[in-house]
């Protein structure tokens, strides 16, 4: 395909009609909760952009969040995403390509000056020069600022990228700090999670093609589409939370009842992320959904956070009345709940620095 | 024996969301049959329990019309059993992707577009020609 083509006379030409961009777009809509009347402006958006390039940097990861993004591969609706963006260069996935791979990210610099998007996994160690990680003699930080020099935006995928995530985790020995740190004024969006959802990461892509801009992001730089709630808010043990039923164990009654899982230590009310709703492998289940609390892995230093079993310490009743009809009732009860939400978040955090003092 | 790890998937409670959704399609249909303006409700985003989609499929029911798309990937969409509330499912690689209630006269996922148009008259014609040519080619011999 060629980079000057639409969209729309790429698919055109393999017999695919507009209904993909419109389903592609009310696909997204939902995903975003975008209103259902912007599906016409992303189908029409997207239909008329030009494929995207798009560099990709791995840094200090694990690979999860490639994983995680790339494990679909059937020709379904989720993964149309792969056809309207151009992987130009992957770090991972071109390493046996060596210095052709390097190249070949120089050439898509080059012919896409301004226009193309960087997505970092993996946080930069920036200690003794940046030496705890290098690829082809570069260390992370130079190839960061390199890379980044004429990007259209930036992505920070994975809480790593997003916050420094398990390498900047005590003691932090390379130095790792997230790439919010480096990027200098460039616009950037986090999609954080270990690993993160991939629908997030195709959202805010689409997005960032259908309208050429940012979607509306958080305090933490994420789309507040995916992070504009609790992982509580959403969770279908909710009403069981409200009506005081608690799993005190594992193995106990409350735990085979499905019962709350606050009380083992689940972290999902101080926890910004869309897993109750978009779920995993598919849509099979999510960690509550299999009997295991939130670890609050899309949250800054949630590593550091004393404990995946230990129970959040503010006191049961703090959080606002129960969401399950908020859909139904209005926006007013779910930016209640929002706020509550961040000042359990707030005493959260601060009963943990006050217990390292 | 039952395992202690037992799914927890028919422990589901049923929020009485199911309820709620056709109390806002009531309201959305009948502004429809008053104004003509169509509407959508996007299921997606609620936490919605297997019990509750099964509440509110058992309420809508299925009515006259019912297609299946196939546009990267499968789609459904069929009439419920009241006139103008149209369900609109999309199905990704392991699920339901996207799963609306569309209050309208036709949803616009069926209509084929004018542009598609443009370019199916240009293939049919091609097709007619090579036809003509190959007709022709054979009268000949």
């Amino acid at each position: 395909m060629k980079h000057d083509d639409t969209l729309a006379a790429e698919l055109e030409r393999r017999g695919v009609s507009r209904r993909a961009f419109l389903k592609f777009g009310s696909y997204i809509a939902s995903i975003m909760a975008l209103p259902p009347s912007s599906v016409e402006a992303l189908a029409e958006g997207l239909a008329a952009a030009r494929r995207q390039s798009v560099i990709w940097l791995s840094f200090q990861e694990c690979t999860g969040c490639t994983e995680s993004f790339t494990r679909s591969f059937a020709p379904t609706i989720e993964n149309l995403i792969f056809d309207f963006i151009s992987l130009d260069y992957h770090h991972t996935l071109m390493a046996v390509s060596g210095e052709a791979a390097e190249e070949a990210r120089k050439e898509a610099m080059a012919a896409n000056k301004g226009k193309y998007i960087v997505v970092v996994d993996g946080s930069v160690p920036i200690k003794d020069g940046g030496v705890y990680s290098a690829i082809a003699g570069v260390t992370n930080k130079q190839m960061l600022e390199d890379t980044l020099k004429d990007a259209f935006a930036v992505v920070a995928v994975g809480t790593c990228a997003s916050f420094g995530g398990i390498p900047k985790a005590n003691p932090n020995p390379t130095g790792a700090v997230a790439v919010s740190e480096l990027v200098g004024g460039k616009p950037l969006i986090n999609i954080s999670g270990c690993p993160p959802i991939a629908e997030a990461m195709t959202g805010a892509l689409s997005y960032l093609l259908s309208f050429g801009k940012i979607p509306e992001l958080d305090h933490l730089g994420r789309p507040k589409a995916f992070f504009g709630e609790t992982i509580h808010d959403r969770c279908y043990r909710r009403p069981f939370y409200e009506r005081g039923l608690f799993a005190d164990g594992f193995d106990d009654h409350g735990a085979r009842q499905g019962y709350c899982l606050y009380k083992v230590g689940c972290k999902g009310p101080v926890t910004y992320n869309a897993c109750a709703t978009m779920k995993w492998n598919g849509g099979v289940s999510f960690p509550i959904q299999s009997g295991h609390g939130c670890l609050g892995c899309s949250e800054p230093n949630f590593w550091d956070q004393g404990g995946f079993y230990r129970p959040l310490p503010t006191p049961l009743g703090a959080m606002g009345p129960a969401l399950a009809g908020a859909a139904v009732a209005g926006a007013a009860l779910g930016v209640g709940a929002a706020l509550s939400a961040r000042r359990h978040q707030k005493t959260y955090l601060a009963s943990l620095e006050k217990e390292k003092e | 024996m039952t395992s202690a790890c037992a799914s927890t998937e028919n422990l589901e409670p049923e929020t009485g969301f199911a309820d709620a959704i056709i109390w806002e399609t009531l309201a959305k249909l009948t502004h429809f049959a008053a104004s003509g303006e169509a509407s959508t409700i996007d299921l997606g985003g609620l936490p919605m329990s297997n019990r509750d989609r099964a509440a509110l499929d058992d309420l809508l029911g299925r009515g006259e019309v019912s297609a299946t798309l196939d546009v990267i990937g499968r789609s459904e969409v069929w009439e419920t059993q009241f006139a103008g509330v149209w369900r609109v499912r999309h199905h990704g690689a392991e699920g339901i992707a996207t799963d609306l209630i569309e209050i309208t006269v036709c949803p616009r996922i069926l209509s084929a577009d004018r542009r598609d148009a443009e370019t199916a008259a240009r293939r049919l014609a091609e097709a007619l020609e090579r036809k003509h040519g190959i007709a022709e080619t054979a009268h000949e011999t």
